[in-house]
């Protein structure tokens, strides 16, 4: 599912001609976890159909979790309504609560606070009508847990594997993140995320194909893809996967909301900016070995950077 | 889980729960308590004495610092009701030998295959896709998670 | 420099609940209701008091998911440099003010069995909040409070109401006392919490420590310092490099970039760390809330988008 609008909304994601691991996070200046954009329709199709046939890939919580997943539902459906009142809408009448979502044209009704008033928790009701995928990181005893998430495309990793895991240890398999101690610094900043000052923040990874659902999982399915990148197809095959998430502070329990909306460009697509294609050849060019396994690039590095010189060239000889 | 019992100062009471194997594990550390002559209580684990562990740890106050020495096969689901208790990892040592036995998490499947502790390749039972053990570890699943194979 | 979001809100009703302590109920006058918020957690107070702008941090005593109201309780310090004076005789009923979202660094322990407050004084008022908000999984709680005397017990009816077999009170007018051997017989699993005077604190956490409870079992409730409103001039001098000047309208980081030398920084508020500079020589001021208390205490690194220099110089390290 590629990018289709404007080249010029792409959230891109580098700043200088060389990347590192870092803390790039940013205050928000609009503090919203969600955003709708044109290819809703077709992701919310994709995720629903996800979460219904694979629930336990998709879906994880621990029971003492429902509290943090209300106030993630409460913030949410106040974004929604807030930021596109055409699209969504809410009467509330105490605990009473009617959710419409005018896109799908459905109708929710629920009392907020009432597991039993929905038909599935909390967490996994709201994540039907928004594209982004939402994770919950409890703080507690000093130290953030991922205690519950829906996550639908994930970039190759386990949310079954990783529920209940502390911050840290989530983040173990990355090569070089713990060096100078950055893992640390980041739990802090973490930890100390205020209500009401927002972050967001830019990840980024290479991948073949433009399958969003590129979970540890289906690894199989979507992997060997990687084997049949070449210099020609490179353009239409490889594309740049960057996940926007946002930090928000979740007053009531303490915790932090993650949400992550996942988008792809094609590198043909990325070409078409002259600086995006010089940066991005840079930085392909000098990204240490490290990184470039951990991001699965390894296979294809090489077709990928005869890719961007060819197109480099092209743009030399005009 | 330690090799070795390391002595830990500044507690008001030591307790030492192992079986017979256990006691030269501890000596040394033992040893060091008597000398400072520091409060301490030793729990004999057999047979008999194990169904009143739970009930024996229950009773004890904060400033007291515990080691477990028992067989691997045996030391988890000890740890796991200690922590029930109320014993953080700042207040207790656990210490194995013998066979040790992993988990390893597939990564596709999710099931939790029983490996030996060395192996680093294997298939899983369930869907026999080839796994590579990695050393990724989850408390809540208390194993490790096992990557496709690359090969 | 930025300034942190804030919520606007007005003076409903004022209380005296005991001689020294008075009682604020805020509400929100236009949009969505007050952010709930979590047992333990406090809000800063922005006083605009005929000297100045002042701050002061207060616990939040009102139900967690009361959305409608949040109430504060303030006692009047006989030395108050501006804060709870102004609270007790300059506020009124209908008065505005701005107050930071709810923030909390002294909340429950979740693994903790057995949770024991120890309050004395206004330092009761963090407990309140969290005794509301406990969640019975199999968990349990305590509250030791020592007061001058009932008459001086903030929420002594309401707590002796709601609490009656989890609360010890300990009044001085009556000779009672509480004491520090109080954390000897707790069972092991227990989480003990002091908020009270510093040196109530510190008598009762040296006491849990030699005890042998391990740090993770202790808190203790103090306010974060307000910002800083004094700033200074000072030389910075970058190992094997030039000497620059930072003055007192500017940050660290501002006149470093200023002089072409260009360092990495992300949030300029400093919260994140990315603009961290090894200190190498001088005395540092920290303003921000990323390093911990050990680290700033090290004096080896700043937060260049607002520390500054103690001293009037600072060798630091730029890579």
């Amino acid at each position: 599912m590629k990018w289709t609008g404007n080249l010029a909304h792409f959230p891109y994601p580098f700043k200088h001609s060389t990347y590192r691991y870092s803390n790039n996070s940013i205050p928000m200046k609009q503090p919203l976890s969600i955003e709708v954009t044109p290819s809703y329709n077709n992701e919310m199709l994709l995720k629903r159909k996800l979460l219904s046939d694979h629930p336990e890939r998709c879906y994880q919580s621990l029971p003492h979790s429902i509290t943090g997943q209300w106030e993630i539902v409460e913030l949410v459906i106040d974004h929604l309504v807030s930021q596109y009142p055409k699209d969504f809408s809410v009467e509330k009448e105490n605990t009473s609560w009617i959710f419409f979502n005018k896109i799908l044209d459905e109708k929710v009704e629920f009392i907020f606070g009432d597991e039993n008033s929905l038909s599935c928790e909390p967490l996994f009701f709201i994540s039907q009508h928004v594209q982004e995928d939402l994770i919950y990181m409890r703080q507690r005893d000093d130290n953030l847990y991922l205690d519950a998430g829906q996550l639908c495309f994930p970039a190759n990793w386990s949310l079954a594997f990783n529920i209940g895991m502390k911050f840290k240890n989530i983040h173990h398999p990355i090569p070089g993140f713990k060096e100078e101690g950055l893992d640390q610094r980041i739990l802090q900043f973490l930890m100390r995320l205020e209500a009401g000052t927002p972050w967001e923040r830019l990840n980024w990874s290479l991948m073949a194909g433009d399958r969003l659902d590129t979970s540890l999982e289906t690894f199989d399915q979507w992997g060997k893809l990687r084997k049949h990148v070449t210099s020609d197809n490179a353009g239409e095959l490889v594309h740049i996967r960057v996940e926007v998430q946002k930090l928000f502070r979740l007053p009531r329990t303490n915790s932090i909301l993650f949400s992550i909306h996942t988008h792809l460009l094609s590198l043909e697509q990325l070409s078409t900016n002259r600086e995006w294609l010089q940066q991005f050849y840079e930085i392909m060019s000098e990204l240490p070995a490290h990184i470039v396994e951990y991001k699965g690039i390894s296979a294809y590095k090489k077709a990928v950077l005869e890719y961007l010189e060819g197109q480099l060239q092209q743009l030399k000889t005009l | 889980m330690s090799m070795d019992a390391v002595f830990i100062e500044g507690k008001r009471k030591y307790i030492f729960c192992s079986d017979e194997h256990g006691l030269r594990v501890l000596s040394s550390v033992f040893e060091h308590v008597r000398k400072e002559k520091l409060a301490y209580e030793w729990y004999h684990l057999s047979t008999k004495t194990r169904p009143f562990l739970e009930d024996f740890l229950r009773k004890q106050k904060m400033g007291t610092f515990l080691y477990v020495v028992l067989p691997y096969s045996e030391l988890h689901i000890v740890q796991t009701m200690t922590a029930r208790i109320g014993f953080s990892s700042d207040e207790s040592q656990f210490i194995g030998y013998g066979e040790k036995w992993i988990s390893v998490f597939c990564c596709r499947c999710h099931e939790l295959n029983r490996a030996e502790e060395q192996l680093t390749e294997l298939t899983c039972i369930q869907c026999e896709l080839k796994l590579e053990v990695s050393d990724h570890y989850s408390e809540l699943h208390h194993a490790f998670l096992g990557y496709p194979a690359t090969s | 420099m930025s300034i942190e979001p804030n919520l606007f809100v007005r003076v409903s009703s004022i209380e005296k609940i005991t001689k020294q302590v008075k009682k604020f109920t805020l509400f929100k006058e236009t949009g969505k209701g007050l952010p709930r918020f979590s047992g333990g957690a406090h809000v800063s107070t922005y006083l605009k008091t005929p000297s100045g702008l002042v701050v002061r941090q207060y616990s939040l005593v009102s139900p967690p998911d009361d959305r409608t109201k949040y109430e504060i309780a303030v006692r009047l310090c006989e030395d108050s440099k501006g804060g709870s004076l102004y609270w007790h005789q300059g506020m009124k009923v209908g008065d505005r003010l701005q107050i930071s979202y709810p923030k909390n660094h002294f909340s429950l322990s979740f693994k903790a069995r057995h949770h024991v407050f120890y309050a004395a004084g206004i330092g009761i008022t963090p407990f309140l909040s969290m005794m509301q908000d406990f969640s019975v999984n199999g968990q349990t709680f305590e509250l030791h409070y020592a007061s001058k005397s009932e008459d001086n017990c903030a929420f002594y009816t309401y707590i002796k109401k709601h609490y009656p077999n989890q609360s010890h009170f300990y009044f001085s007018d009556q000779q009672q006392r509480l004491q520090t051997t109080s954390l000897e017989n707790h069972p092991i699993g227990t989480h003990v919490y002091f908020c009270g005077p510093e040196g109530f604190i510190e008598q009762f956490t040296t006491k849990a420590i030699e005890l042998g409870y391990p740090r993770s079992s202790v808190h203790s409730e103090r306010f974060s310092p307000p910002k800083p409103t004094v700033l200074n001039t000072f030389q910075v001098k970058i190992h094997n490099g030039a000497t620059i000047q930072v003055s007192h309208t500017e940050t660290l980081l501002e006149a470093l970039h200023k002089n072409g030398i260009i360092t990495s920084y992300s949030c300029q508020i400093g919260r994140c760390g990315t603009c961290e500079l090894s200190v190498l020589e001088g005395e540092i001021n920290h303003y921000d809330s990323f390093l911990s208390d050990e680290q700033k205490g090290e004096n080896n690194c700043i937060i260049a988008c607002v520390s500054r220099a103690k001293s009037d110089k600072l060798v630091i390290e730029v890579k």
